[in-house]
Parts: structure tokens; C-alpha cells; sequence
């Protein structure tokens, strides 16, 4: 099936796109026109001083279990490790690469073919941490000790010939339901209702620039920023 | 083939395919005990998948992908593993009660046991979706299914006085001694016949194996708009026939031989010949959509490849949920339980799993990253929120009404 | 796999353990519903009985009906004669289920008469359902037989139907003379 009729644009060639709404739990589909997978997560390589980017894609159950725990305190997560403790590298996920990520639109299209393509995350090179886009969601956003919202999702500047997509901003809000239909990110046109519904709901959600992040903890889920977001960037 | 029989044969496989074991045996039971009071019920009903399969339809012709894909992408992998459960298993109690509905037809006029035909049945169908080509399954069943247009000539036949019908119909008027309370249970147990869930999926799915494009849209709108309101059609008839013969005897449906009985009564064995047949591929091709439809919300959700328009060896995990679910079906149904039951438990909860679908391809319907420029319009939009209102209004109503009605027996 | 997210609150040192609260709740609940016994000995208020007779006598009469129609139908030749047979035994299936449903309850006490006179009906219709299968069955029917089959039938209908009104009345007086 030739899916060159329906590409649409390619929003690896876009000034940003937005992880969880763009990226995430979105059908791969191999340069075939054959399914491959899910995305069911984000690698992120965290080079410390505030660079993060993301440099691949995440499947498998070890990437898609840990998303379903939520606030059951990941007890899904270590129901999964407790089942497989003979099996090495049973935490770690599948992964493909940014390289052959051909074009992002309404799937994910690869540059080769799927046979044998997945392949078992390798560990990080020294100095560099590998995290999941999935702990950066939902994280608290601090400032001066007043909380305020999560991180709703995480705007990404692609970098197609460095294979990877540089984190630029943090859109954060109140996280009740209805962002990732995308209604609060101006793109959906809609059912006039939803998106009225959507849109009051979200009328607080703002965009913090990576440089206004003082610090992030992963291990607590904070982030701590040095201002208030601005308005959302809600240009195409 | 021109394009006028494409047109008129998928018109007809869509009239021939719209009934289920589902529709066969809530329409008789509201025929029989409500006469046509419940009749609008039906028909907005009908009006409901319409507007839904005309969108999931819409969704796959455009942006290739059907509707459970875009599901977990939407509402995020926990919803939708939530979403996955509720659908698939209403959907594998809807294959369970389809399969038993095929067998149950054949022992009218067989007289070998259960206990061989549903194993045999359950191997048919898995061969059915393992090796038939997916039109090829769609058309023949389809225009088998057409035999079911036997009672609406039985309705003809039987002469009932049709200004009756229409004031029953249009007055909501319900007889004396059935309560308001059962009166909503069989509303809820219509809407959920006619707007199962398994439907959307399925058409969308089937859309992207027969590889639509936007170029299709006419005929999909064709099929739907005007196939599916004239199976509708063969549901009022069904309880039009039920409310001649069996409501004046004050006969309460609860076996498939009784559905048929009115046949006999207007047509003789002629018509009882052409009912059976219809019985058959109703639920045979209920029983292959329903397999395929938890077959793909599987696949669709782990992003495994589906379909049967790839090779079975390219759709391997796809396949092996198949087996899976016609030996789960075939299992179930050899401790003997009764499929009516089955049935009329599933359509319940179809009823009640109608939001986690329907929410979903309105959502996705209006996307212009993959509709372009078929998102939807305002007519759309309108018939769409209406109809999200009314399911959400019976998903919340039809375990109470079950559970206070004794399953329709009365309060 | 990474450390939890356990978010500000936490950090700062509170923490809600929903789980157990749930639990807790779930087990306050549930616990009285089924310590309350709604036991087979218990015996059932009048209008759970009025309910419950007057849906196992429509059962009765609407498998009588059935049973009237496969017997007509089947006399009249227009029915293959193995639909009929099924016809009449699945009216035996289904009204015998409902009977076994109504005879494991306990009526009220102050019923006992009137529960025996509905049981002793719906055996009369339970009797008549497998006389009429196996009429059906082999070696067949004739117009005669076909006949006092459905007038049997009519008789027994009409008096379950005045035994339904009857309970739904005055129960009380059911069984009593």
C-alpha cells in the first residue's frame, strides 16, 4: 500500500512538534507500507546542563507497561519485572533509532525495511543518562515552592541530520483530560462542543522554555522553573 | 465490473449483513411483547450506526488507518488498554453468541447435537477468516443474508392493519401491563443491537483492507446511507411479524425457533426454507465480523500487523488472536450454555461499551492531520454529538435497568 | 526500572495510600450485602411473590402458546416437521428453567396454599408441554389429535391466566377453597 498519496506534511521538517501529541503511541510503518510497531515511549539522552533531546524510539512491553501504571505507583511496572526475573535486561525496552525514521504524520514512516529491526536498548555512553519521555510527562512544575501544573507535554525542535529532536520547551497546565486530543494545542477543529469544553478546561496551559527550567528531578518528578510559562506558541 | 453493480452489490451485502443474532432476537422479543411501540427506538438506532459507519468509514477511506489504531494515539495508552478490554470482550461475547446463533439454526432442522456442530461451526469460521478472501466472505454471506427479506413478504402476507402500526410507532404507546422500566430496558437492548460496537471497527478495518481511498467515498456513503436504513427495515420486520403472530398469544421470545414461527404462519414451509438460510448467514457473517473486529482492536492497539490483506505468515500475532478467540468461543459454548442468553447479555453490555467507541472517531472524524479536507462538517458534527449524547444516556442506564427488570422478565 | 514519579507532595513528606482506602470502603460494603443472607430458606415478601408467580405463569402461558402454534403449524403442513419438534422443546427448555427459578423460592408464610395451587399449574402446563412434544414427535399428528391438543391448550392458558389475575389481586384467596 503506497502511503505516498497520504503523507501529508512531514513534521520532521516543521520548526517543532509535540512529543506526546505528535510522536507518541502513533503506528510505525515500514518503508514496505508494512506495520512494525507502537511508539510506546521516548528515549531521552540527558547530557546534563540541561540538554535533553530525543534520540529514538521505545517498544515493547518494558517501554509500554510502565504507561499504564500511572498512579498505582508503577505496579504494573514491577509485576512485569517480578514475572521474567530470570531474563537479563528484562527492564530494558526494544529501540529504534531516529536514523530511520523516514516521516512523521499521521504514522511514523521508517527509511528500511522491518525484518529484525528491533534490538534491545544498548547502554548509555559514559557521561550520558538515558530516561523515558514518559517520567518527563506528568512531572510537577515548581516555582518558588508553589505548584504549578504538570508537564502536559514536551516540544521538540527535530534535528534530522543529528538523528535526534533537541527538547525546547515544556507545555504545562492543569493535566485534566482532553490534551492530547489536541484541542488545547489550536490543531483540531472539532464538534463545537468538546472543543468549547476542551478549550475552558485548558485555559490555563502555558509554555516554559527549556532556558527558564532551573533543574529537573526525575527521582521526585519535579521540575523546578526559574519563571511562569508564557502563552502557547500555537503557530503551525 | 461497472460501477453501478459494484454500487448495487454493496448495497445489497450491506442490507443482507446488517442483521445479527442480536437484532434477530431483540426485535422479536420487542414484536412480541410492545408490539410496534418501540419501533422509533429502532430507527434512531439505525440512524446512529449510520452516522458513525459513515465516519469510521470516512477515517479509513482518508487517512488509511481504521478506527481502533487511532484510539490508544487519541486517548493515551491508558484509556485505551481500558477502552481494549471493554470492547474486546464484548466483542468476544458477541462472536460467542454469533456462533452459537449459527448453531442453533441448523439444529432446527438437524437433528445432530450441540455438542458436534458448534466445534465444526467454530473450525468453519476460523478457515473462513484463515483462507477467504475478505470481499469474496463479505459478498456471499451478505447476499445470503438477503434472505431474510422473506419477513418483510411475510409481513406483507400477514395483512396486519398498518395505521395501527404507525400509531403504535409514533404514540410510544405500550400496552397496559408492561411497565415503563422494561419499556426502557428493550430501548437500551435495540439501541445496542443496532449500534454495536464490533460494527465501526469492523467497517473501518474492512475499508483499509479493501484498500478505500478518498476516491471511494461515494460508494462507502452509498453502502451505508442507503444499505444500512434498509436493513433496518428487516429489523422492524422481524418485530412486525412478532407483533401479528406472537403478541396476541402473549408468547415471550426466548428461543431462535420462535423467531421464526410468524414464517410459518404467513409463508409455510417455503418461507421457513428461506428463513433458515437467512438465519445462517446472518450469523455466520456476524460471527466472521465479530472475530476479525477483536482481531484487529488487538493488533491495532499493539501496532502489529493486521488484515487479511497481507499473507497469514506477515499477520502471524493477528492470526494466532483468531484461533485464540474461536477456541475460547468453541469452548464456552460446549458447556452448554444457552446463546440467547449470551446474546441478550452481550447486546447489554454493547450497549454499555457505546461511548468508549463512539467518543473516539467523532474525536478523530474532525482531525484534519488525517481527513485533509473530509473532516467533518457541521451536519456531521450535529448528528454526531446527538448521538453521543443518547449512548452515553443508555451506557449509564443499561446495567440498572438489567439488573432491576430481571433482564426484561419484568419488574 | 527508573525510580516512581511520586510528585511535590510526597517529596514533601505526605502521602495518600488510595489502595487501602479502597479497600477498606470496598470490603465496609460488600461485607454487610453478603453476611445478609439473601439464603434460600429466607422466605420472600407478598409482592416479591406476586412478582415473581406472575412472571413464572406468563413463562407457562407463553410456552403454551408456542406449543399451540407448532401444533397448528404442523397440522396445517407448513412447517418442516424437525422445526416443530425443536419449537415444542424448546417451550419445554424454557418454562421448565423458569419453574426450577420460582420453585427454589420461599414464599411468605402466610402463601403456602396459594404457592402450592400456582405450582400445581404450572406442573398441569409443564405435563401438557411434553404430551404435546411427544404428539409432535412420532408418529405424528393427526387432524383429530391436532385438534384436542388445542383445545387442551386453550383450557389450561385460560386457567392459568385467571389464576394470574387472581394472584396479583387477592392472593390470599388463591389455593383457599
Amino acid at each position: 500500500m503506497t502511503t505516498t498519496e497520504r503523507a501529508g506534511r512531514n513534521r520532521l521538517e516543521h520548526a517543532w512538534l509535540d512529543a506526546a501529541l505528535h510522536l507518541l503511541d502513533r503506528q510505525v510503518v515500514d518503508s514496505e507500507g508494512m506495520m512494525v510497531c507502537n511508539v510506546d515511549d521516548l528515549e531521552v539522552t540527558d547530557r546534563g546542563s540541561r540538554e535533553l533531546s530525543v534520540t529514538g524510539l521505545l517498544v515493547g512491553p518494558a517501554a509500554l507497561v510502565p504507561r499504564l501504571s500511572g498512579r498505582l505507583g508503577g505496579w504494573l511496572g514491577r509485576m512485569w519485572l517480578a514475572l521474567g526475573v530470570q531474563y537479563a535486561g528484562r527492564e530494558l525496552p526494544l529501540r529504534l533509532g531516529l536514523d530511520v525514521v523516514e516521516h512523521v504524520g499521521s504514522e511514523v514512516r521508517l527509511r528500511v525495511p522491518r525484518d529484525g529491526l528491533l534490538d534491545q536498548q544498548s547502554p548509555a555512553a559514559p557521561g550520558v543518562v538515558l530516561r523515558r519521555m514518559d517520567d518527563l510527562l506528568g512531572m510537577d512544575v515548581v516555582l518558588d515552592g508553589k505548584v504549578l501544573g504538570h508537564v502536559l507535554d514536551v516540544r521538540l525542535e527535530p534535528r534530522r541530520r543529528e538523528s535526534r529532536m533537541v527538547v525546547r520547551s515544556l507545555i504545562v497546565g492543569r493535566g485534566r483530560p482532553g490534551s492530547l486530543l489536541g484541542y488545547d494545542r489550536g490543531d483540531v477543529n472539532g464538534p463545537w462542543m468538546v472543543a468549547a469544553a476542551v478549550k475552558q478546561l485548558h485555559r490555563h496551559t502555558g509554555e516554559l522554555g527549556i532556558d527558564d527550567v532551573r533543574t529537573i528531578d526525575w527521582e521526585h518528578g519535579l521540575v523546578d522553573a526559574t519563571r511562569p510559562p508564557g502563552p502557547l506558541d500555537r503557530r503551525r | 465490473m461497472s460501477k453501478f453493480f459494484a454500487v448495487a452489490l454493496g448495497i445489497l451485502t450491506a442490507i443482507g449483513g446488517f442483521v445479527d443474532i442480536g437484532d434477530l432476537v431483540f426485535n422479536a422479543q420487542t414484536g412480541a411483547r410492545f408490539g410496534m411501540s418501540l419501533a422509533v427506538i429502532t430507527m434512531v438506532g439505525v440512524v446512529g450506526i449510520c452516522v458513525f459507519a459513515e465516519m469510521s468509514g470516512r477515517v479509513a477511506a482518508c487517512s488509511g488507518r481504521a478506527t481502533f489504531d487511532l484510539v490508544r494515539e487519541r486517548l493515551g495508552p491508558r484509556m485505551g488498554v481500558l477502552n481494549l478490554f471493554a470492547s474486546v470482550a464484548v466483542t468476544l461475547m458477541t462472536f460467542i453468541a454469533e456462533i452459537g446463533g449459527v448453531a442453533l439454526a441448523i439444529m432446527l432442522v438437524t437433528s445432530i447435537s450441540e455438542v458436534l456442530i458448534v466445534p465444526f461451526i467454530g473450525i468453519l469460521v476460523w478457515a473462513v477468516l484463515w483462507r477467504a478472501k475478505f470481499s469474496v466472505m463479505e459478498n456471499v454471506l451478505g447476499l445470503l443474508g438477503l434472505c431474510l427479506v422473506v419477513y418483510l413478504v411475510a409481513l406483507w402476507q400477514l395483512g396486519p392493519s398498518w395505521g395501527d402500526f404507525a400509531s403504535q410507532a409514533v404514540t410510544f404507546d405500550k400496552p397496559g401491563k408492561e411497565d415503563w422500566l422494561t419499556y426502557s430496558y428493550f430501548a437500551v437492548g435495540l439501541f445496542g443491537a443496532a449500534m454495536t460496537p464490533y460494527e465501526v471497527f469492523f467497517f473501518s478495518s474492512g475499508g483499509v483492507e479493501e484498500k478505500w481511498t478518498a476516491k471511494d467515498l461515494g460508494v462507502m456513503r452509498a453502502n451505508v446511507l442507503i444499505g444500512f436504513p434498509l436493513g433496518g427495515l428487516l429489523s422492524l420486520g422481524i418485530a412486525g411479524c412478532a407483533a401479528v403472530v406472537l403478541q396476541p398469544l402473549s408468547v415471550d421470545v426466548a428461543a431462535l425457533s420462535q423467531v421464526g414461527l410468524p414464517i410459518a404462519v404467513a409463508l409455510g414451509k417455503v418461507g421457513v426454507a428461506f428463513v433458515i438460510v437467512g438465519f445462517v448467514a446472518a450469523t455466520f457473517g456476524a460471527a466472521c465480523e465479530t472475530g476479525l473486529s477483536a482481531g484487529y482492536s488487538i493488533a491495532q492497539f499493539f501496532g502489529w500487523q493486521w488484515g487479511k490483506f497481507v499473507k497469514p505468515t506477515q499477520a502471524a500475532r493477528f492470526h494466532l488472536v483468531l484461533i485464540l478467540a474461536t477456541i475460547l468461543a468453541i469452548g464456552v459454548l460446549m458447556t452448554g450454555v444457552d446463546p440467547i442468553l449470551v446474546t441478550e447479555i452481550s447486546v447489554v453490555f454493547s450497549a454499555v461499551a457505546l461511548p468508549l467507541t463512539y467518543f473516539p472517531i467523532l474525536v478523530v472524524a474532525n482531525d484534519r492531520d488525517y481527513m485533509g479536507e473530509h473532516a467533518n462538517g457541521v451536519v456531521a458534527n450535529t448528528l454526531g454529538s446527538f448521538f453521543l449524547v443518547l449512548v452515553v444516556v443508555a451506557a449509564v442506564a443499561a446495567i440498572p435497568l438489567m439488573v432491576i427488570t430481571h433482564m426484561g422478565a419484568g419488574v | 526500572m527508573n525510580a516512581s514519579r511520586k510528585g511535590y507532595r510526597a517529596a514533601m513528606g505526605g502521602r495518600t495510600r488510595w489502595s487501602t482506602c479502597a479497600g477498606a470502603a470496598l470490603a465496609l460494603v460488600a461485607g454487610p450485602a453478603l453476611l445478609s443472607g439473601c439464603g434460600i430458606g429466607h422466605p420472600s415478601s407478598v409482592s416479591s411473590w406476586q412478582s415473581a408467580s406472575d412472571r413464572v405463569l406468563g413463562s407457562a402461558i407463553s410456552g403454551l402458546g408456542t406449543a399451540r402454534l407448532a401444533v397448528q403449524q404442523e397440522a396445517d403442513n407448513r412447517m418442516p416437521h424437525s422445526y416443530a419438534v425443536v419449537t415444542a422443546t424448546d417451550a419445554i427448555d424454557t418454562t421448565g428453567k423458569e419453574i426450577s427459578g420460582y420453585q427454589v423460592a420461599q414464599p411468605p408464610d402466610s402463601l403456602h396454599a396459594a404457592n402450592a395451587a400456582v405450582g400445581d399449574a404450572l406442573d398441569q402446563a409443564s405435563s401438557l408441554l411434553v404430551d404435546v412434544r411427544i404428539a409432535l414427535a412420532s408418529p405424528g399428528l393427526t387432524a383429530d389429535s391436532a385438534h384436542r391438543l388445542v383445545q387442551r391448550i386453550d383450557a389450561l392458558r385460560d386457567k392459568l391466566d385467571k389464576l394470574d389475575k387472581a394472584v396479583e389481586k387477592s392472593p390470599a384467596t388463591v389455593g383457599a377453597s
